[in-house]
């Protein structure tokens, strides 16, 4: 109980202008969107379309079903009971008649996309419920399947969603120890990017307790500066790769790794800089929160046993 | 004539593009589900997905062709399109600035790229003016206010870097998820262009020999300018603000015309219209059924497949610009 | 048409090319305008073709003075041909004339039988008739200047205007234009006025001669009397031969530069 109202007070705590369900009865919920637009659903939708990948796992997690999914590039990022499911397109590139002929009464989309935006209003003008989301990072997720299980009609359990127990404790065991100062590097192809408290690791690294080298909460990624890097000198860095891992390696090698004070750095003299899985940290692990949650402790963290 | 076969490849494009899409139907059940408006599911992808886009293509085709062909007599060079009065760069900001800063607001994108194009043009041709306005003077100003305003569009998308992947759609044009609603906002001012322009081209001929010859033969220069420039913004701006910077069409609708017509731009005009309209549809169409079942933009299309067919057309006619 | 020019003051801008020009020409004279480079002849039959607006002093035709006419009405009797045109691609010589035509049509723009029939004269008299459908860009300079020409003359003016005809032809071409131009006054009793680099083309085609030095008119009138040794030299700065011929008409031989020399 006091471990659900740990992760309560988090994310009550480390969220600004949250959306929230306005009203819910037997047969629809209304819900009001992060921008401010409020949305009638109906609940127990037969035929979902679901427009943002990330969102399928979300989705099943809470007990639904979908009866399309976005084109991806690896199917490892769709649950396995989606697999032989009709695709409507790249998530930048949805193709509308294909959603309409799946005859749904759900779509299930991204707020980011603008081209989402505007199909969730066509949608919606021609009588199709639809959902605008937005899935940064953990807060996001535990909303969001909350919100999802009671569309689908389904109790949530009193600890909150599957793993909230897990998670609650491992944050609680690691807020126990002294805070360590983490920078979390975005790699990819053309550059760098450090990574905010409220992107999906920093979201993370902030629940377990570390203190992000980056104090802007108004976006998820901030510009990297060498200078200012070396200034803060973090003790932990993890690096979170955009792409083929390989050749992002060889870059960060090749760019960071042999400049002149790179050797300075506090992180660098006690090898604490790792690479980070992408499936948890580049996407939302969705339920597999707690294992993500675990990898992170366990380099923020070294030395502490989690596993009780 | 030559004019009656544009009309026919126009036809032809429309009922291609209303013919291919997920949805697969013949194009004598497309007639019959649209005239009974039976209200199920082939109806409603029809009439409110299909059908307003095709539309909305042709009018955005028409827009932009004409306005490139007013613009490349008015400054008298055969480089000049819609965007070199500031009109995309302008259209262009306003609309990534509604989409990346107040995504709430979305039903206002329409509007605010359309006074951004007018604006623009509006601050291009004050800028350009000394006791009048010289074309090299209107070029000058058009590219230094579209770098501006490019570069501010960019810092906008720079300081909201998680956003900018999402307004690719506009900044190369794009036809996906329009609406009744987007034909409805935009046609009354292309109607209105349109008619401006036809009824300008005899003047438009005139401007074309140049300003000195042009006052000889009695034409109000400055008054005349004005006006097609106004007609050229108010077009560009409409199509601007309904498919996005779709860039290509504006310059080269106008030369193929003018491969089949000639320079008189009586029917020049509109067999660039009916041109641009062709362009659009036929481009939108192998967008949407070229990689299933995602659907590529427009503009996409129109850069990979309209430079090579020009360049080839090009070396076939012969053509002095 | 008599063309009367009082006090003439104008210029691009702040800066001023005319100051104080008076001349007039007769009804239905050639007048050629001669004189060095930058004395102000172009901008001179700008100002009376109203591609530029004077400073001060008046232009009056036939008396009646040409900002009370309206755009369209002075169009139909003052036809200008500047130095500077552009030549749209695919133009053809039929088309340009046609242009000629757009003072006198109505507003919904379409030629009439009138029109028609003014446009095929015109290009019988300037021999382009075989040449009709050809585009421009693939005419001679001497044709091309000559379609240039029929389109001013499909206008029915009263007064012409030409700035240079004959510049970059050659010596045929150039005869060629003249002799169009003196079929055309001796036919119609067109008043034209004209600038000409050539002074033995002008003294032999015109009835009068203005000669024009640094924004002011030097001298006008015949040509024996303004194509003089000492107006060569004041205004040209060459000293010149002037002889004349069976007709009186004067030529002038160019001998050698008149001006003055900084010695080292």
């Amino acid at each position: 109980m006091i471990r659900t109202v740990i992760v309560c007070c988090l994310l009550a705590g480390l969220s600004s202008l949250r959306a929230q369900i306005v009203r819910e009865d037997a047969a629809t919920l209304v819900y009001r969107q992060r921008d401010g637009l409020v949305v009638t659903l109906r609940k127990r939708p037969l035929r979902t379309v679901i427009a943002y990948a990330s969102l399928t796992k979300v989705w099943y997690a809470a007990g639904g079903e979908a009866v399309a999914v976005p084109t991806v590039k690896s199917k490892a990022a769709l649950p396995a009971a989606t697999h032989a499911l009709p695709e409507i397109g790249k998530i930048n590139m949805i193709n509308a008649e294909q959603v309409l002929l799946q005859k749904p009464d759900l779509v299930l989309l991204n707020h980011d996309f603008p081209r989402h935006r505007e199909l969730a209003t066509l949608l919606r003008g021609m009588g199709v419920d639809a959902l605008c989301c937005e899935y940064d990072n953990y807060a996001d997720y535990a909303e969001l399947v909350e919100l999802f299980a009671k569309l689908n009609g389904q109790a949530m359990p009193a600890g909150g969603h599957a793993g909230a127990d897990e998670i609650a404790a491992l944050c609680a065991k690691a807020r126990q120890q002294p805070s360590p100062r983490v920078a979390i590097i975005l790699c990819t192809s053309s550059g760098f990017a450090l990574e905010t408290p409220v992107s999906n690791t920093g979201y993370m690294a902030r629940m377990l307790g570390a203190t992000n080298v980056v104090a802007n909460t108004e976006q998820r990624k901030v510009q990297f500066s060498y200078e200012r890097f070396l200034l803060d000198n973090p003790d932990v860095i993890v690096i979170v790769p955009m792409g083929d891992l390989a050749g992002l390696q060889s870059k960060f090698r090749q760019e960071l790794l042999t400049q002149p004070a790179w050797g300075n750095l506090a992180a660098a003299k006690a090898s604490r800089v790792h690479f980070l899985p992408a499936e948890w940290f580049l996407f939302q692990a969705g339920p597999d929160y707690p294992q993500a949650l675990r990898h992170l402790a366990a380099l923020l963290y070294p030395g502490v046993d989690f596993d009780q | 004539m030559a004019f009656l076969a544009l009309l026919a490849l126009c036809v032809l494009a429309f009922m291609f593009s209303v013919r291919f899409g997920e949805l697969r139907l013949g194009l004598p059940e497309i007639v019959t589900t649209l005239w009974r408006r039976d209200g199920g599911l082939d109806y409603q992808i029809l009439w409110h997905i299909r059908l307003p886009r095709v539309l909305l293509g042709a009018l955005v085709g028409a827009s932009f062709a004409v306005s490139g062909v007013i613009l490349q007599g008015v400054l008298r060079n055969p480089l000049a399109s819609p965007g070199i009065i500031g009109v995309s760069a302008g259209g262009g900001l306003a609309g990534i600035v509604v989409m990346v800063l107040l995504p709430r607001h979305g039903g206002a994108m329409v509007p605010a790229a359309f006074a951004g194009s007018l604006l623009a043009a509006l601050l291009v041709y004050v800028l350009s003016w000394k006791r009048g306005v010289s074309t090299i003077r209107l070029i000058l100003a058009g590219v230094a206010v579209s770098a501006m305003l490019g570069a501010l569009s960019s810092a906008v998308l720079l300081f909201n870097a998680e956003k900018a992947g999402g307004v690719l759609d506009f900044t190369i044009g794009s036809l996906s998820t329009r609406s009744w609603r987007h034909v409805e906002q935009v046609w009354p001012y292309m109607a209105l262009g349109l008619l401006m322009a036809q009824a300008l081209c005899g003047r438009l001929n005139i401007l074309a020999l140049g300003d000195d010859v042009a006052v000889g033969l009695g034409l109000q220069v400055e008054r005349v300018r004005v006006a097609l420039l106004a007609t050229a913004a108010l077009l560009a701006a409409a199509a601007v603000s309904a498919v996005g910077l779709l860039g290509f069409v504006g310059l080269i609708a106008p030369h193929l015309a003018r491969m089949v017509i000639g320079s008189d731009n009586r029917f020049l005009l509109p067999a660039a219209a009916l041109l641009g309209a062709t362009l659009v549809m036929a481009c939108d169409s192998v967008g949407r059924v070229v990689m299933p079942p995602s659907e590529l933009p427009v503009g996409i299309i129109m850069a990979m497949v309209g430079p090579p067919f020009f360049l080839w057309l090009l070396r076939k006619v012969s053509y002095e610009a | 048409m008599k063309l009367e020019v009082n006090k003439l003051t104008g210029g691009y801008g702040a800066e001023l090319v005319l100051d104080g020009v008076e001349f007039s020409v007769p009804s239905g004279a050639i007048v050629s305008l001669v004189g060095p480079n930058g004395c102000g002849k172009s901008t001179l039959l700008k100002l009376i073709g109203r591609v530029l607006r004077p400073r001060a002093g008046d232009i009056l035709l036939d008396g009646r003075s040409l900002s009370a006419f309206r755009g369209g009405d002075c169009a139909r009797c003052l036809a200008m041909l500047p130095q500077h045109r552009h030549e749209p691609a695919g133009l053809s010589v039929g088309e340009l004339v046609a242009y000629g035509r757009f003072p006198h049509r109505h507003a919904l723009g379409l030629l009439n039988d009138d029109d028609r029939r003014i446009v095929d004269e015109v290009l019988a008299m300037t021999r382009l008739t075989a040449l009709r459908s050809r585009h421009l860009s693939t005419l001679s300079g001497g044709e091309r200047q000559r379609a240039w020409i029929a389109m001013t003359l499909a206008q029915t003016p009263r007064l012409l205007l030409l700035d240079e005809p004959t510049s970059f032809l050659d010596i045929c071409c150039q005869f060629e234009i003249i002799e169009l131009i003196k079929e055309l006054n001796a036919r119609g009793g067109t008043t034209v006025l004209m600038v000409l680099h050539d002074l033995n083309l002008a003294a032999a085609c015109s009835d009068q001669m203005i000669m024009m030095k640094e924004r002011k008119v030097y001298c006008a009138g015949a040509p024996r009397n303004v194509l003089t040794v000492q107006n060569l030299r004041a205004v040209f700065e060459i000293d010149a031969r002037v002889n004349y011929d069976d007709a009186g008409c004067p030529y002038c031989l160019a001998m050698g530069s008149a001006r003055k020399r900084d010695h080292a």
